[in-house]
């Protein structure tokens, strides 16, 4: 049950930061109202996050405005500065499940945004929002594809830090499986994230070729 | 957590007045992007001629009722034939009746793109933003070029596509997931290519896709709201990695992935129709305007030379992909993602039965302890690393099909035995991948159509004569060829028998089951997946008077049944000979007209063997024990043996046969041609 508690909260958090990165969440307005109330035990961890991931980019701040004006809709267009909104299901079906992520269900339900893919070889706040995303959403397939030194998860997030491809992804695959134990401590997706940012820094060749980590 | 929005609000504000340089950024990034209706100059005034020009051009095009402008409006015909609107939100519509007169619509989109588009900030709100999709339209159509309309910056769509461009679209269909009734038909929605290049990560792509949003907890309201309209459906754009852990991960569903042979301007189309339906919901309606249906609108809308959807009262998901199949040339690639389940499979039967007694022996004992010592030792010695890692996958990727684990979950039943399984598979200097393996007789576009029609001629009782009419909605029974179906998951829906007696000239329903399905998985005992089944409906029993135990009220032999019916139970496959061995037990509640008091209860026992020696052939012979319990007691035993058979002659054309015998005496034998279409 713990871990069922812990997971939402982890998610909720999650949430949070992301919402801060909306354009102008229209559709989901009513969600993001919701997120806000759900969430709010997590709020204080994702305040930090969020605001590193207000930085420089003014469509983030807009975000945030426009979900913190009461009732407000812009009148078009899609949710996000790219991902787009994503829609996780908090589930209780069964025990071993602690959240999945459904279609038409008649479950509590909540929107977000989420940062922006392709942002360019900088390592600047959005590209580490997206990574925190990512973490959160793929962590358990993530550690399966470390350990096993490859696979398409693993790719993917050499991808997002920017890694390159080639000889710098193989070197990046087996970092991540000769160091796995040091990486993937607990159950945290964010200090997962920072474990693996201090390993790809202490190894020379990645730490210059993971521009974005 | 209102202190926190409040602060970034300032903060946004203060970085509008005190940072030129954001604008800077911006103003830089955007000159960069080759966004085709969108260009940083000074506001120009409305433009009288070109207007009057291009409003000449599509009335004499007659452009406002052609069928390609219906589709950017997302125009069907309803059920009375006439052509509107799916989109239910009025901001969608310039003109007041747009959701019906489409003619009206264009005039008003055309008046609207020459308005004045004003100051910077609210250029955004002009029409060139909002609707960028019936900008290009007109723009092709009409011939008038881009730099004769309004010059606007639109910043919000800039800022919501970012540097990002398609190469690529793919319509992804995923299987059937018997757990879970709103998706017993699949599910289809949109992945759009950041690139074809192989080595880009497909992850990183973005999906499109469009749901429902229920807003009731209650699932009495929610089936009936589902299937009435009573939520809003929206389009959502997320990352493809979200709906891999969804699909493949979190409901073990395979997915199947059509790209389409869509050019770059159809795809920036898609993208602008993406844009243009933005927050504009349409009801969702769980048989026609559902997931699959307004994904072929939106592909309609997209490249309107396309021609998916026509008047029908129900799509369903695979039915989509099948249509997408028919347009010649459509498809250019089909690509194939295993569900966790799948992969679990591939791994387990590419294991020795040595290792798979071991796995077993593994999940069974669950202990972190001892897992070790049993993976790295075998009966004869040592196992060699690469043997480890072959058993230590397979180990895991059960855990994960078991938990269902996606996103950042924590395994709960083997979360310690997970985590001691991956550090010992770092430890292993194996970088093994299996590649995967396609199962193409489960492609879905090969399978046969979802509507059947059947004719058939039988005997019964006491050499009664009868003909038999058929017809059903969707989708496949167990009976059915197997090839592009999930093996094993028969569902019917809206399933109509009616029969013919010669000797009383009557034709009467002899089954009407709005519902009725059969799970039989065909997949090995450590999955644990159980058979079962759920139908209602009402049949007409024509063995009633054959038993003497039934309280008749009159003479006729049959009598008519409402009935409930659920079951569970075990299957046992023989994968070397492709025979399926089953049993359920179950319990039907219903109704009997010529029962005493009407209701009744009967639990039973049902056991078959199904078999299909060919892929066009299936046999299968079953043996049924059930006691019925009126108000007045026990009122019949009935025992039941039943053989049927199906021949596929080709795609979509079945012969079938079947004869079962009763206790009571009663016999019918029926033989008749199945139509898919």
């Amino acid at each position: 049950m713990n871990l069922t508690v812990k997971s939402r909260a982890t998610i909720a958090t999650a949430l949070v930061t992301c919402f801060a990165m909306i354009l102008g969440a229209p559709a989901f307005a009513a969600e993001a109202k919701k997120v806000k109330k759900k969430a709010a035990p997590a709020a204080e961890g994702a305040a930090d996050a969020a605001d590193a991931a207000s930085g420089d980019a003014a469509a983030t701040g807009k975000a945030a405005a426009a979900a913190g004006t009461k009732g407000h809709r812009a009148p078009y267009g899609m949710a996000g500065c790219g991902l787009g909104s994503l829609i996780i299901k908090k589930n209780s079906m069964g025990p071993q499940i602690g959240a999945s992520f459904l279609n038409m269900t008649g479950y509590q339900m909540f929107a977000l945004t989420t940062g922006c893919s392709n942002c360019g070889a900088t390592k600047d706040s959005v590209a580490k929002v997206e990574q925190e995303v990512f973490m959160e959403v793929n962590m358990a397939s993530l550690a399966k594809d470390a350990a096993q030194g490859q696979g398409e998860h693993l790719s993917a997030f050499a991808e997002i830090l920017g890694c390159g491809q080639g000889d710098s992804l193989i070197l990046f695959n087996a970092m991540s499986r000769s160091n796995y134990e040091q990486i993937f401590q607990g159950q945290n997706s964010k200090a997962v994230l920072s474990n693996y940012r201090n390993v790809i820094k202490e190894n020379e060749k990645l730490a210059k070729s993971c521009v974005r980590a | 957590m209102k202190l926190f929005f409040d602060m970034n609000f300032r903060g946004w504000k203060a970085q509008l007045h005190f940072r030129p340089l954001a604008f800077v950024k911006f103003s830089f990034g955007m000159s960069a992007i080759a966004c085709a209706f969108a260009f940083d100059g000074p506001v120009t005034l409305a433009d009288t001629d070109s207007l009057l020009e291009m409003q000449n051009i599509t009335s004499a095009q007659n452009l406002g009722e052609s069928h390609e402008w219906q589709k950017i409006l997302f125009y069907a015909p309803d059920f009375l034939g006439r052509q509107r609107s799916i989109v239910d939100d009025p901001a969608f519509f310039l003109a007041a009746n747009g959701k019906t007169d489409s003619k009206a619509e264009l005039d008003a989109t055309l008046r609207s793109l020459f308005q004045p588009s004003g100051e910077a900030t609210k250029q955004n709100l002009h029409s060139m933003c909002r609707f960028p999709r019936r900008v290009a339209f007109l723009i092709e159509k009409s011939g008038i070029s881009r730099e004769r309309l309004p010059q606007v910056v639109c910043k919000d769509y800039l800022d919501w596509l970012g540097s990002r461009t398609y190469e690529g679209v793919s319509l992804v269909f995923s299987s059937s997931y018997p757990n879970n009734p709103s998706s017993l038909f699949g599910h289809s929605f949109l992945r759009a290519h950041r690139s074809l290049k192989e080595q880009r990560n497909k992850l990183l792509d973005d999906a499109i896709n469009f749901m429902a949003y229920p807003n009731t907890d209650n699932p009495l309201t929610y089936s009936f709201r589902g299937m009435a309209g009573g939520f809003p459906g929206f389009f959502s754009f997320t990352p493809y990695y979200l709906k891999v852990q969804e699909y493949s991960n979190a409901d073990s569903r395979d997915l199947w992935e059509y790209r389409l042979d869509f050019s770059t301007d159809d795809i920036r189309n898609m993208i602008y129709v993406l844009w243009e339906m933005g927050p504009h919901k349409i009801d969702y309606y769980y048989f026609d305007e559902n997931c699959s249906a307004v994904i072929l609108k939106f592909l309609e809308a997209a490249k309107p030379s396309l021609s998916l959807t026509h008047l029908q009262f129900w799509v369903i998901p695979s039915d989509t992909v099948k249509t997408v199949a028919n347009v010649p040339g459509l498809i250019v690639d089909v690509q194939y993602r295993p569900s966790a389940l799948t992969r679990f499979l591939q791994k387990y039967r590419h294991l020795t039965l040595d290792q798979q007694t071991k796995l077993s022996a593994i999940v069974e004992a669950n202990s972190p302890t001892l897992v070790l010592s049993e993976i790295s030792r075998t009966s004869s010695g040592l196992a060699s690393p690469v043997d480890q890692a072959f058993l230590v996958d397979a180990v895991l990727e059960f855990i994960d099909f078991y938990e269902r684990l996606a996103g950042s979950n924590i395994a709960v039943t083997y979360g310690a035995l997970r985590a001691t399984l991956l550090k010992y598979r770092a430890s292993l200097p194996i970088s093994h991948l299996q590649a995967t393996q396609v199962p193409q007789e489960e492609r879905p576009d090969v399978g046969h159509d979802s509507s059947r029609l059947g004719i058939g001629a039988g005997v019964s009782g006491k050499n009664e004569a009868f003909s038999q009419y058929h017809w059903h909605t969707a989708l496949h029974d167990k009976m059915s060829s197997d090839r592009g179906y999930s093996a094993g998951l028969g569902i019917d829906f809206f399933d109509l028998y009616l029969r013919y007696r010669h000797k009383d000239k009557s034709l009467q329903v002899h089954e009407f089951y709005p519902i009725r399905v059969t799970s039989l998985p065909n997949l090995e005992p450590i999955v644990k997946r159980p058979a079962w089944n759920l139908s209602f409906g009402t049949s007409l029993d024509d063995s009633c008077g054959y038993d003497g135990g039934v309280r008749r009220q009159n003479k006729r032999d049959s009598c008519r049944l409402y009935t409930v019916k659920g079951g569970v139970g075990l299957t046992l496959p023989l994968k070397t000979i492709n025979l399926l061995a089953y049993s359920m037990v179950n319990l039907t509640l219903g109704h009997n007209n010529q029962l005493s008091g009407g209701i009744f209860a009967e639990p039973g026992l049902e056991s078959g063997l199904l078999w299909a020696p060919i892929a066009q052939v299936k046999v299968n012979a079953s043996l049924s024990n059930s006691a019925a319990f009126g108000r007045t007691g026990r009122f019949r035993i009935r025992h039941l043996a039943a053989l049927a058979g199906m021949y596929e002659m080709k795609k979509n054309h079945e012969l079938r046969g079947s004869a079962f015998v009763q206790n009571s005496g009663y016999r019918e034998i029926l033989a008749g041609y199945y139509f898919y279409f």
